[in-house]
Parts: C-alpha cells; structure tokens; sequence
C-alpha cells in the first residue's frame, strides 16, 4: 500500500504541513513528543519509499523529492517529459505529467486531490491569489521548478 | 563513493565566508602588488590561499543515515554532518532552478571580479586618461548589472551558466584590453597600435582569454549541482560529475533517508 499509516501522516503533516512544534503536537495527538519525533522520522523514510516506487513503477528518475511538502518531481525515461507526484492525505501519491495539466472532464477529480494536498502541505500559500484548481497546479509546479 | 565524481561545494555556512573571504583576500594581493605595498603582499596572498585550501570540497561520505561532506585540503578541516535530509534535488534537472536562490554569497566573489579595476584605481590614486574612464567603467556596471540580472531571472541554472560565461567573458575581456593598452602607453610612452607585432600578441591574448572562459563555461556546465536541505531549513551544495553521478547521489541519499528512520536527531557540525 503506498500510503502512510494514519498517526504518522497526521503528526507530519501538522509538523511540515502546519508549521507547528513537535510538542504542539504531541499534545493534539496526546502522545509523547519522543513519539511525534519518532513519527517524524519514520514518516520521512516511508514518504521517500513510497515516492522511490512511484519512480520505479514508471520507469523515471527523481529529480527532486521534497519530504516536508510531499511532493516529487520525477523524469520518467521513455516519456521524455516530467511528472510531479503530490502525496495526497489518506489517498496516497498522484501523479500529473508535464503538458498535460487540465482539469476538466475525467481529471477533475484527481486535481481536486492534488490541490487537497497542496493546501495540506502549506504549499498554497505562495499561490494563494490563483483561485482555480489549474492555476494553483501550474502555480505550484512552477515553484517546484525553481 | 568515487570521491572524483562527487564533492561538497563551498556555498554555504564557514566553507561560503571563507571561499569569499579568499577571493577578497587575493583581490587585495593584487591591488597590494601594484600599489608596492610590498610587505603585505606575502601575508595576504599565503592567507588567501590557506583560506581557499580549507574551504575547498574534500569527499562526500554517506553512513548512518546521513550525509557526511568534509571540507579542506590536503588534509580535511571542517566537517558538517547532515542528517534529516527533508530534501534533495539536481537543479540542473530544473527548468528554472536558481542557485542564487539558495546561496546568496556567491553574489559576493561575481561582483568583487567586476569592480576589481576600479578599486585598483581608487586604492592607487593614479587615475588613468579620462578618455580611457568610460571603456573601463561601463562594461564594468553594466557586466555587474547584467549578471545578478540573470542570477535572478535566468530560466535555468544551465543558461545562466552560459549567458553568464559569456558576459563574464566580455567584461573580463573589455577590462584587460584597457589594462594592457594602459600598462603599455604607461610602459613604453606610445600606444600599442604603433608597433604592428605588440598589437598582435596583445590580440591574441584577449582571444585566448575569451577561449580560456568559454571553456570554462563548457566544462562547468557539464557539472551538476545537487542540493540537499536538511530539517532546520539549511542549504548544502554538491557538485557531481554529471548527470549520471548526480542521478547516483540522489539514489545514494534517499537510501539513506530511508535507513535513517532509527538514526539521531538534529543536524549539525561533527
């Protein structure tokens, strides 16, 4: 299964994603902050599987691999152009291919998941002025791309 | 890990100050060599180049979940252990990767280059033939100009590195054919153009210089730069001997990451 068990995910993206201390959080989990660290950690090394098996699964090198905003940027060999993979929350990663970002008929619901997921990860910030989802998409990548 | 196709860069924290700190430090050498200011130059030029040994990227050394770069040479200096990597990538790869974005220093050694001629001035006092002052001081503010322009807004660190080979090539090239033809007037009390043979050689040396930078930019942009953030929101650069090794790297540092779910916390200096 390429997702992240639900405690884990939580403390991480509270952590990264909401900015907030391991201690803040280990209250709003009611846990240790021994184990919101260890969740951290964990977190990080799962997060960096699941995108390593994205990358195998298409054939692709990774060319940048953000763990504190759950995202990857991957260059699949035979395709010639790049994808961007977004772990989204309790779904798992998404991915969307260079050129081929519209979000309209079939696709709407996965842009629907990928800026879910930018929202989670406090990437929405920089492009909070964008209000529809592909612009926020493209906004998002171009950062990425910097 | 081949040591000859991966190494830390010194664009950041002690090894950033003390490669800046060289390049100012061998400025002054030569201001200090033209201006006879004769006992400083020794001390300058030996302090400068300690200075540059110590920061210069030693071995790249991944163990224990984290990443290890040492600094200096020929024996290592510093050393910075990274753990938590929060994240990596090859900004080469990046269809606008920066790295002025992420290392601001290097501005400091781009400008020092360019203003280099005029502080020889100010700090010698012997100002040259007013009619020369615009040949040197305009490629100087606009080669200045022109490449933090580009640090910020060139699409690609790739085209960057080109376009700023090129305006590197054309300021240094300005600034050294005004040098010689002053040092020659200064020298032999007629211009350089008086004696067909000077005129060649001095020619041919501007050629070889743009050729010497054109070079330069050809091989360094064969290079990638990958660089690794760690959780505390710390930058550090390694330069790969293409995009294979770099490829290698960052296959190499994301086992790390995943080996190092049981490893330390914290980042820091060992």
């Amino acid at each position: 299964m390429l997702r992240l068990p639900g405690r884990m995910e939580e403390a991480l993206l509270a952590v990264y994603g909401g900015g907030k201390r391991e201690s803040e959080v280990a209250k709003e989990l009611g846990v240790s902050k021994q184990a919101v660290s260890k969740f951290v950690r964990e977190g990080r090394a799962r997060l960096t599987e699941i995108f390593l098996e994205v990358a195998e699964v298409l054939h692709a090198d990774l060319v940048r691999i953000n763990l504190s905003k759950g995202c990857a940027i991957i260059k699949p060999r035979q395709l010639g152009v790049k994808a961007y993979v977004f772990y989204v929350p309790g779904g798992g990663p998404r991915v969307l291919f260079e050129g081929n970002i519209k979000c309209s008929g079939d696709t709407r619901t996965l842009c629907k998941e990928v800026v879910e997921a930018i929202r989670a990860w406090g990437l929405i910030e920089a492009c909070s002025n964008v209000d529809n989802e592909e612009g926020i998409i493209r906004c998002v990548i171009k950062l990425l791309e910097e | 890990m081949n040591e000859h196709r991966v190494w830390p860069l010194p664009y950041s924290r002690l090894p950033a100050v003390l490669n800046s700190a060289a390049l100012v430090l061998l400025t002054l050498t030569v201001l200090v060599a033209v201006s006879c200011a004769k006992p400083y130059f020794l001390v300058f030029l030996l302090t400068g180049i300690a200075m540059s040994l110590v920061a210069s990227g030693r071995r790249v050394v991944i163990r224990d979940g984290c990443v290890v770069l040492e600094y200096g040479f020929p024996k290592p200096v510093l050393r910075y252990v990274v753990r938590d990597v929060t994240e990596v990538f090859d900004i080469n790869e990046l269809s606008r990767g920066r790295l002025v974005k992420y290392f601001k220093t290097l501005l400091v050694p781009f400008i020092l280059i360019m203003i280099l001629p005029l502080v020889y001035v100010v700090a010698r006092g012997a100002y040259p033939n007013p009619a020369y002052v615009p040949l040197m001081v305009i490629p100087i503010i606009m080669g200045a100009f022109l490449t933090i322009y580009m640090m910020f807004t060139s699409p690609s660190y790739r085209k960057f590195l080109r376009r700023a080979a090129a305006v590197t090539a054309t300021v240094s090239t300005s600034i050294m054919a005004f040098m010689v033809g002053y040092f020659y007037r200064d020298v032999y009390g007629r211009s350089i153009f008086s004696n067909p043979a000077d005129a060649v050689m001095g020619i041919t040396f501007i050629v070889l210089l743009v050729l010497a930078t054109s070079l330069f930019a050809i091989l360094g942009g064969r290079n990638h730069v990958v660089i690794l953030v760690d959780a505390e929101g710390r930058y550090y650069a390694v330069g790969t001997a293409g995009a294979e090794a770099a490829r290698g790297f960052i296959s190499m540092v994301l086992n790390a990451v995943r080996e190092g779910r049981e490893g330390p916390e914290g980042s820091g200096d060992a």
